[in-house]
C-alpha cells in the first residue's frame, strides 16, 4: 500500500517536473533568441498620447546583458543623446550641455523618454530567466500562432515589482507574442503584444512590440525594430564614457 | 466713597450700560475661545514636532545636511552614545540611518526618505507606532519573510496601494447609517471592483448617485471604501555606501498617517539591519540621533551649545531650528494671543467712548452741582474713570467665565475642521483642535481690560473736567 502509494505520487510528479523543467528552457530560448551574445539593432518608439504622439529613434548596441549603449537620431531636438547601461548603472550623455550623469535611483523608477518603459525596466531586463518560477499552463492561438501560455511568478526576494506575469511563447519560433504583467491582487496592470514577425538576420522576431497600460489604453508605447544584427563584433571596451561622446 | 458713587452710575441707565457690557462680554469671548484653539493647536504641532517628527535635539553630521549620502555618517557614534546615556538632561535617544530612495510597486512610483531604526527604541522617541491606520496592518509585527517596512498614508496613495471597493462591509457599514436601501442598492454595478485611484472611484460614484446623494453619503462612503492592499510588495531602489544602485523589496507591514504630510510624503521606516544589509552600510554608521531631552529642561540651548562644544565635528540642532515654522510660534504665540485681544478691545474702547460720553451730556447738570457744593477736579475723574473700568469689567469677567467654559466643553471632544484639514495638514497643522488656555492669559486680560478702560474714559472725562459748574447748573 505505502509503496503504491510512493509510485503513485511519483508518477504523478514526473509530469510536473518535465513541463516546469520545459517553462524554463522555452524561456531560456525565447531570451536567447532576442539577445544573442551581442547585438546591434535600429529601432523606433512612438510614444501614443491621447493628444500627441511622438516618435524617437535611436541605435542599440549591447553585449551580454551587462552592457548597452543607445544613441538617439531622431527627433532632432533629441539627437545625439546617448544612454549607457554598464553593469546596474544607467549614464546619460547629452552633447546639447555637454553633460555626462549617472542616473540616480530617484529617475531610474522614471519612463525612459517618456515612454511606458522604466529606465529600471532596462536595468532589470536581464532577470526574465533568473527571477521567475515559470510554469507552462496551457497552449493558446495568438494570432494565428500557436503559443504556449507560461506563468511566470517572480520569487519572493527578486526585486520585480509585478505579482505574475503570463507570456505566450510562439512554439516554433520561441518568441514572445503577448505578454500580461498583474499586481499583486491579480489586476492586469500592462500588455505587451508582439507583431508583425520579421527575419532579422537570420531569426524570426516580432518586428513591432506594442505596450499598452490597462488602466489607460489611450497611452500607448510602440517599439518598431528596423533591423538588427546579432553576434556582431564589439568589444567590452566599446561601452566607455569616452566613446559615449564619440558614438554616431 | 467716589467707589460706590461710580459703582452706582454704572446701573442708573441699565440698558444702555448692558449694551457696553454685553459688547464687550462678546469680545471677550471671542478673544478667549480664539486665543485658547490657537494655543491648543500651537501645543498640538510642537508637540507633534517634537514627539512624533525630530525630537527636541537632532545630532548629524554635519556634511549630511550639504549633501544626503549614506556616507556622511555620525563618524564617533560609540562616544557620543556614552554621553548621551550619562547625560541627566537626556530621557531617551535614536539611532536612525537614512537613505533617500526610489519606492516603486506595479503601479505607482515615490520618493522617499527610507529610515532604518531600532524598532522598539523607536517608540521611546517617535509616536509614529500609535498613529498607525486601523486595519492597516500592524507595528513590526506582520509574518513575512521579507523585510518590513512602515509607509505613511500619503506614500501608499502615490504608490496607488491605497484602492477603493466597495465591499459588503462598505453596504453594511452605509446602512447601519440609515441610508435609504434605495441608495445603497445602486452601488451594485460596481461592487466588489477595484478603484486604484479616487479620483476614478469618484467618477463611478457620480455616474451612479445623485449629486445631493453624494453630497449627504459621499464622504462617509469615501472612507468605508477605501482600504490599503494588505502587506503589499514595494521595492525600494537608492545609492549604496559604494555609489552603485542598490535595491531592497520589502512588505508594507502598517500604514501611519500623521498631522504633517510633509513628513508623511517623505517617510518610510524599516529595521535597521534589514537597511544596512541592502545599503553596504556598517552596523554602527548612522546618520542622525533623535534626543528627547528631560521635561524639566525649559531652554534647549545650553544643552547644545554644552554638547557641541563636546563633540565639534557634530551638528547638533533643535526642533526649533528644524521647524522653523513651529518654533516662531512656540516663541511668539503669547504675543499673537494680546495681540488679539488688543484688536478686540480697540474696536470696542470706541463703543466704550460713546457711551461715557453719553453719560457725561446726560449728566450735565449733576456735575456741576457736584462741583458746585465742592468736588476736585481729581475726584470727578477718577470717579468717571471708574465707572468705566466697572463698566469693561463687568463685561470682560463674564466674558472670561463663558470663554473658559467654551474652551473646558471643547477641550476633550475637540474642534473638527476635517472639510478644510487638507489644506491644513499639507502645511503641518492638525486638522482636528484641541483648545487649551492658560491660567495667566486670564490675567493678562484683566490688565488689559484696566488699561483700555482707563484710556478710553479721557475723552469723557475732559469732556467732563472742561464744564464750568455755574454754566452746567444753568443747562435745561
Amino acid at each position: 500500500m505505502k509503496r503504491s502509494l510512493l509510485f503513485f505520487t511519483f508518477y504523478c510528479l514526473i509530469p510536473v517536473f518535465v513541463f516546469s523543467q520545459t517553462a524554463i528552457e522555452v524561456i531560456k530560448k525565447m531570451d536567447d533568441k532576442m539577445q544573442g551574445n551581442s547585438n546591434r539593432s535600429e529601432m523606433s518608439m512612438a510614444i501614443v498620447r491621447p493628444k500627441y504622439t511622438r516618435t524617437i529613434e535611436f541605435k542599440n548596441w549591447s553585449l551580454e546583458r551587462n552592457y548597452f549603449m543607445t544613441y538617439v537620431t531622431a527627433p532632432a531636438s533629441d539627437k545625439g543623446q546617448v544612454f549607457m547601461k554598464y553593469n546596474s548603472e544607467i549614464w546619460s550623455y547629452n552633447p546639447a550641455i555637454n553633460r555626462m550623469i549617472k542616473l540616480p535611483p530617484s529617475m531610474m523608477s522614471q519612463g525612459w523618454m517618456g515612454s511606458d518603459y522604466s529606465n529600471d525596466d532596462l536595468v532589470k531586463q536581464s532577470s526574465i530567466v533568473k527571477d521567475y518560477n515559470h510554469k507552462i499552463v496551457g497552449e493558446e492561438t495568438i494570432e494565428g500562432r500557436l503559443c504556449f501560455k507560461i506563468e511566470m511568478i517572480p520569487l519572493l526576494e527578486s526585486t520585480i515589482v509585478w505579482g505574475k506575469v503570463y507570456t505566450w511563447v510562439d512554439k516554433e519560433l520561441f518568441v514572445s507574442l503577448k505578454s500580461e504583467y498583474y499586481d499583486e491582487e491579480n489586476y492586469l496592470v500592462r500588455t505587451e503584444l508582439g507583431k508583425i514577425i520579421k527575419n532579422f538576420d537570420g531569426r524570426e522576431l516580432p518586428s513591432v512590440i506594442e505596450i499598452i497600460p490597462a488602466e489607460e489604453p489611450e497611452n500607448k508605447t510602440i517599439i518598431t525594430i528596423k533591423s538588427m544584427d546579432f553576434n556582431v563584433d564589439i568589444e567590452e571596451s566599446f561601452f566607455s564614457q569616452q566613446n559615449m561622446k564619440r558614438i554616431r | 466713597m467716589i467707589t460706590s458713587i461710580a459703582w452706582k452710575n454704572v446701573w442708573r441707565n441699565k440698558s444702555r450700560s448692558l449694551v457696553v457690557i454685553i459688547a464687550v462680554t462678546l469680545g471677550t469671548v471671542a478673544g478667549v475661545f480664539v486665543a485658547g484653539m490657537l494655543n491648543g493647536w500651537v501645543a498640538q504641532r510642537i508637540n507633534d514636532v517634537i514627539f512624533t517628527e525630530l525630537g527636541h535635539v537632532k545630532i548629524q553630521n554635519p556634511d549630511y545636511l550639504v549633501n544626503e549620502q549614506a556616507s556622511h555618517y555620525i563618524a564617533n557614534i560609540s562616544e557620543l552614545e556614552q554621553y548621551l546615556k550619562h547625560s541627566k538632561d537626556v530621557v531617551a535617544y535614536a539611532k536612525r540611518s537614512k537613505i533617500m530612495a526610489m519606492a516603486s510597486t506595479a503601479r505607482g512610483n515615490s520618493g522617499i526618505m527610507l529610515k532604518g531604526i531600532d524598532i522598539e527604541n523607536e517608540k521611546n522617541v517617535s509616536g509614529v507606532y500609535k498613529q498607525l491606520l486601523p486595519g492597516s496592518g500592524s507595528y513590526f509585527e506582520e509574518n513575512s519573510r521579507l523585510p518590513l517596512v512602515l509607509i505613511s498614508s500619503k506614500t501608499a496613495e502615490q504608490l496607488r496601494l491605497k484602492n477603493y471597493r466597495i465591499s459588503n462591509h462598505t453596504t453594511d457599514s452605509l446602512s447601519m447609517l440609515n441610508v435609504p436601501q434605495e441608495t445603497i442598492s445602486k452601488l451594485t454595478p460596481i461592487k466588489d471592483e477595484r478603484f486604484i485611484t479616487r479620483k476614478k472611484f469618484e467618477s463611478a460614484i457620480k455616474g451612479l448617485w445623485s449629486d445631493s446623494e453624494i453630497r449627504s453619503y459621499g464622504p462617509h462612503l469615501m472612507n468605508t471604501a477605501a482600504y490599503f492592499q494588505p502587506n503589499a510588495k514595494i521595492t525600494f531602489s537608492f545609492t549604496k555606501a559604494n555609489g552603485q544602485i542598490g535595491y531592497l523589496t520589502c512588505r508594507v507591514s502598517g500604514v501611519f498617517k500623521t498631522s504633517n504630510n510633509l513628513f508623511d510624503q517623505t517617510s518610510a521606516f524599516v529595521n535597521h539591519t534589514d537597511l544596512i544589509n541592502a545599503a553596504g552600510l556598517q552596523p554602527d554608521q548612522f546618520h542622525e540621533i533623535s534626543v528627547i531631552l528631560n521635561p524639566s529642561v525649559k531652554d534647549i540651548d545650553p544643552f547644545i551649545k554644552s554638547s557641541s562644544n563636546q563633540f565639534k565635528n557634530l551638528s547638533f540642532l533643535s526642533w526649533k531650528v528644524l521647524a522653523p515654522d513651529a518654533g516662531l510660534m512656540a516663541d511668539f504665540i503669547q504675543v499673537y494671543y494680546y495681540l488679539i485681544m488688543g484688536i478686540i478691545f480697540f474696536a470696542l474702547a470706541f463703543g466704550i467712548i460713546n457711551t461715557m460720553l453719553m453719560a457725561i451730556l446726560e449728566r450735565v447738570k449733576e456735575l456741576g452741582m457736584l462741583m458746585a457744593i465742592g468736588m476736585k477736579r481729581k475726584q470727578v475723574f477718577s470717579m468717571i474713570m471708574l465707572e468705566t473700568i466697572f463698566l469693561t469689567l463687568c463685561g470682560s469677567m463674564v466674558g472670561m467665565v463663558l470663554g473658559g467654559l467654551l474652551i473646558k466643553i471643547t477641550e476633550h471632544t475637540g474642534l473638527n475642521f476635517s472639510s478644510v484639514a487638507e489644506g491644513f495638514e499639507s502645511v503641518g497643522w492638525a486638522a482636528t483642535v484641541y483648545p487649551a488656555i492658560d491660567l495667566s492669559f486670564f490675567f493678562g486680560i484683566i490688565i488689559l481690560v484696566v488699561i483700555v478702560a482707563v484710556l478710553s474714559s479721557i475723552i469723557p472725562a475732559r469732556k467732563a473736567l472742561k464744564l464750568k459748574p455755574i454754566e452746567a447748573l444753568r443747562t435745561e
